[in-house]
């Protein structure tokens, strides 16, 4: 997760030299335009994906992002390097809250009428088929509490490990891992009733 | 590892085993072998995670970093407070690896000790001037 990578300083003369995260944010803090640039490179699709997962949404999942990098940029010293957090990990809480509070502001949205695309055929049937399964996982994603979905999107679909994610939503690791199994045994009920419900449909037509 | 630890982990840890703690990773490889039961219920955690992993994603529009950095460059950023000397101290303070109690607990014994030597130098001051005042009133002969 320690990525380094080759950071120019045209100002120093220096073009060899790599740094961490947390050397970047030190010269973030003093102004440095390239340290944020790297930042943003090496981080932004890690972030994006996060935000995506919990807004569903690119325009919402971008416009998290671009922000949480702009506060990071505006005020380097809301980061704390002298305790024993990550960058990494405390930029996850970072974009996480602000994806928590973004959806608390939304008003949930209308759901979509299931209308009927004319019939073309078994290609178009499968394809339909397949927006329909995986607009269904979403949805039921969807209805979990915010700290079910918020717990299985870091370790389920980030791969963050379960004491990290602990870390970044504020609780114990006991505490995340009952979320995570409380999830999915959820989704995997609320999954199992909506086959056992289309297999009932598709038995009746 | 029995049955029950195995489902147990299998739900925490999910389907691919070699995301599991390592030692608890080789004791259900070795709890799988020996049963048809946990085969199948590990069968059947993949197949729920495959199907999670169906979900909608969008990859981010090309160019969202360079958006990202072009608009960081029209926000006004504060300077770094280097030129005061409350500025360098909080660098100096920052740089040194310490935790916050470890420097406010010096800091507030300093500030302590600095007031206690102002008010003592206020106080003799006072008491020199009520001598002074009183020796004008009553003149100098009452002090000798």
């Amino acid at each position: 997760m320690d990525t380094t990578v080759t950071l120019p300083l045209g100002q120093m003369g220096i073009e060899t030299k790599e740094f961490t995260d947390e050397e970047l944010m030190g010269r973030l803090r003093d102004g440095d335009r390239d340290a944020f640039s790297t930042l943003v490179m090496r981080h932004t699709k890690r972030y994006y994906s996060l935000a995506y997962r919990m807004l569903s949404s690119r325009e919402e999942a971008e416009d998290i992002v671009q922000e949480s990098f702009l506060i990071l940029w505006s005020s380097p010293a809301s980061w704390d390097g002298g305790r024993e957090t990550k960058f990494t990990t405390w930029f996850y809480r970072v974009v996480a809250n602000a994806c928590i509070d973004r959806k608390r502001k939304q008003s949930p949205l209308p759901m979509e009428d299931g209308i009927d695309p004319p019939d073309e055929g078994r290609g178009a049937e499968e394809a339909l088929e397949m927006k329909r399964r995986k607009e269904n996982i979403d949805a039921c994603i969807g209805e979990l509490p915010e700290s079910q979905q918020t717990a299985l999107a870091l370790c389920f679909y980030e791969g963050v490990s379960n004491r990290e994610a602990a870390e970044i939503m504020g609780v114990s690791v006991k505490a995340l891992e009952s979320l995570l199994m409380r999830a999915k045994a959820s989704l995997r009920g609320k999954l199992r009733g909506d086959k056992g419900r289309e297999e009932n449909q598709n038995g009746q037509r | 590892m029995d049955r029950d630890e195995f489902l147990k982990y299998l739900e925490l840890y999910g389907g691919d085993l070699g995301r599991w703690p390592s030692v608890l990773g080789e004791e259900a490889r070795a709890a799988c072998e020996g049963s048809q039961e946990l085969r199948e219920a590990l069968d059947q955690e993949r197949r729920f995670e495959e199907s999670l992993m169906e979900r909608v994603y969008e990859e981010p529009s090309p160019g969202l970093e360079a958006r990202i950095i072009s608009a960081a460059a029209a926000v006004k950023r504060p300077e770094p407070a280097r030129n005061s000397v409350l500025g360098l101290l909080g660098a100096v303070f920052s740089a040194i690896p310490l935790p916050r109690p470890a420097i406010a607990l010096p800091l507030l014994l300093v500030l302590g000790m600095a007031a206690g030597y102002l008010y003592a130098n206020y106080a003799e001051q006072d008491t020199d001037n009520a001598q002074y005042a009183e020796m004008l009133y009553y003149g100098e002969e009452y002090y000798e």
